[in-house]
């Protein structure tokens, strides 16, 4: 997902953009992370200097850069490389993993208490929450009982906290 | 480390300021300061994010492959 959020305007760069506006706790993973700069840089051509860029801005947004778990992750979506991101989201204890991946992520729906969605889903729900704005500044704060929070781990059950998956377009 | 800046606001917007400053419990130079980190860090984003795009045309390359290219790489891996 964060692919694209880097090669285009859509769902999946609006995600960033409210990781950026405090709407939502972004968790990152150690193997999201280096899928994501294998592709940027081999595949896409960023140059040294622009990922170092990327890493520096998505490390600023992220409340937390997740390792995966010691033991093997559990064989459940049919993708090693996607179970070891599932186990990362679920080691994390996120609410929500984002990602586009038709095939073996999004079929699951939910998997340990963590539930995955289109970033076109998880930007509905944010649609959904009301929130107050001030004027001019781009200052947004999340309605109670969020105020203040905004880059805090906030409540599984009511708040989304996703954990980017660059693997799939979204 | 942090250093002054002195800056001229108009006077609408520093009435704002101090309003949310008020309502969010923070002082005016943490809403100030929160508000330029958020510019700087979309300035940032938007700015990878055109130089993401020339790259991606120059090889052709739109968002709805990406799912090709992690397939790409993962294959590579195995």
């Amino acid at each position: 997902m964060l692919v694209s959020a880097f090669i285009a305007a859509g769902p999946p760069s609006r995600i960033v953009e409210e990781a950026i506006d405090g709407r939502l706790e972004l968790v990152l993973a150690v193997p999201v992370m280096d899928e994501l700069q294998r592709i940027l840089t081999v595949k896409l051509g960023f140059d040294a200097e622009r990922w170092e860029e990327v890493e520096a801005l998505l490390s600023g947004l992220a409340a937390e850069l997740v390792s995966p778990p010691a033991e093997p992750a559990d064989p459940v979506t049919g993708d090693p490389d996607d179970d070891l991101i599932l186990a990362c989201a679920v080691e994390a204890g996120v609410a929500v993993l984002v990602s586009g991946d038709r095939e073996h992520l999004l079929p699951l729906a939910t998997h340990r208490g963590v539930r995955i969605v289109t970033p076109q889903a998880l930007l509905a729900e944010l649609g959904g929450r009301p929130r107050a704005e001030s004027g001019g500044g781009g200052i947004r704060t999340h309605e109670p009982p969020y105020e203040g929070q905004q880059f805090s781990r906030l409540p599984r059950s009511t708040t989304p906290a996703p954990l980017q998956d660059t693997s799939r377009d979204g | 480390m942090s250093r002054l800046l002195s800056v001229s606001l108009p006077d609408d917007l520093t009435e704002e300021i101090d309003a949310l400053a008020q309502s969010l419990g923070k002082t005016k130079s943490e809403v100030v300061r929160d508000a330029l980190r958020r510019q700087l860090q979309v300035e940032r984003f938007a700015a990878l994010q055109r130089y993401g795009r020339e790259r991606a045309e120059e090889r052709g390359i739109g968002p709805e492959e990406t799912e090709a290219l992690i397939d790409d790489l993962r294959a590579g891996r195995r």
